[in-house]
């Protein structure tokens, strides 16, 4: 099916650099097509739909950066987006169940699965305290590039280290009062804006040249 | 916030990355003016999905010729003054310039000088 009119003219502002493109594009289809991956994607749309968004996201600049991607005699301009954005979806949740395998610990480096939670427990050891000290001081010194406040470079670290409870985060944000719901949200959206932080910076592949 | 919302905010993060975009010098405008979202709202009195998305457009090129049209075209679409625009693009972009932030152009500068060596 070929593009329609509109899409064509908006494929041209794409194409032509226009200043207002990317703004047509997000209120043409952004909503839609978060949409139709979330009826897809039910799962991911209930446990983390910051990964609708990111794929919607990669989806779109992708396009706006190289339209030429875009053929509007083959395909509607709807459908190649969706087609394009549920392909950036399988790709975050790939990369993000091999994460998982790894516990998003740096490659190369010994550390335990419960990295961050031994590091802040008391060692018995000097040398191994004098260690997990240096450790801890480097990712210090990273993430204070990327994060200003000290809340969130903890909870930057604990991310790293593979943290999941909500709780605690919650003790860090010192919402514990709040009802298990609120928490689960408040800890939700902090997570998922400092998680786009480290991806797009590239904070963990630093600290792992860190490390090594 | 509403899904539509979320999203807008997400691209606006994308775009704050790179100087292409008027999401990146509204972020240094921020930075440099110790404010936020909210108080940039409140500066070009809009609404935070007109702010975000605002964020997506390219910026104008403050000295060529065709600004005050661009301008004029942004400020129309998104529904803001163009007048308020101008005040905090014009800020943000000296802003930009005096800390350095816009450093591609003085790396490709002393790239060419050292090739020059």
């Amino acid at each position: 099916m070929k593009a329609s009119k509109a899409e064509i003219e908006i494929h041209f502002l794409v194409s032509s650099g226009d200043s207002l493109a990317l703004t047509k594009l997000y209120d043409e289809y952004g909503d839609r097509i978060v949409s139709l991956l979330g009826t897809r994607y039910p799962g991911v749309a209930r446990q983390d739909d910051a990964q609708l968004y990111d794929a919607v996201n990669q989806a779109f600049f992708g396009y706006h950066r190289n339209p030429g991607t875009f053929d509007p005699e083959k395909n509607t301009l709807q459908r190649f987006l969706e087609i394009a954005a549920e392909r950036d979806l399988k790709n975050i949740l790939e990369k993000e169940a091999r994460q998982g395998k790894k516990k998003n610990l740096p490659d190369d480096v010994e550390l335990e699965e419960k990295f961050w939670n031994s590091i802040v427990k008391e060692q018995v050891e000097p040398e191994s305290q004098m260690i997990a000290k240096e450790t801890i001081g480097l990712l210090d010194s990273e993430l204070a590039v990327h994060f200003e406040s000290a809340e969130d470079r903890i909870m930057a670290a604990m991310i790293i280290a593979g943290e999941r409870e909500t709780s605690a985060y919650a003790a860090v944000m010192q919402i514990n009062e709040l009802t298990k719901a609120e928490q689960m949200e408040h800890v939700k959206r902090a997570k998922d804006r400092i998680k786009r932080v480290l991806e797009r910076k590239d904070v963990e592949g630093k600290i792992k040249q860190l490390l090594k | 916030m509403s899904s539509k919302l979320r999203l807008l905010e997400t691209a606006f993060e994308n775009a704050a990355c790179d100087s292409a975009f008027l999401a990146f010098f509204i972020t240094k405008y921020q930075e440099a003016e110790n404010t936020d979202a909210n108080g940039v709202t409140a500066i070009l009195n809009c609404e935070l999905d007109a702010y975000y998305r605002l964020g997506l457009c390219l910026a104008p090129d403050v000295s060529a010729s065709n600004y005050l049209s661009e301008l004029n075209k942004i400020s129309e679409y998104i529904g803001i003054s163009s007048l308020l625009l101008n005040q905090v693009l014009k800020r943000a972009v000296s802003i930009v310039r005096l800390s350095g932030a816009n450093t591609h152009s003085l790396l490709l500068a002393a790239r060419d000088k050292d090739k020059d060596k």
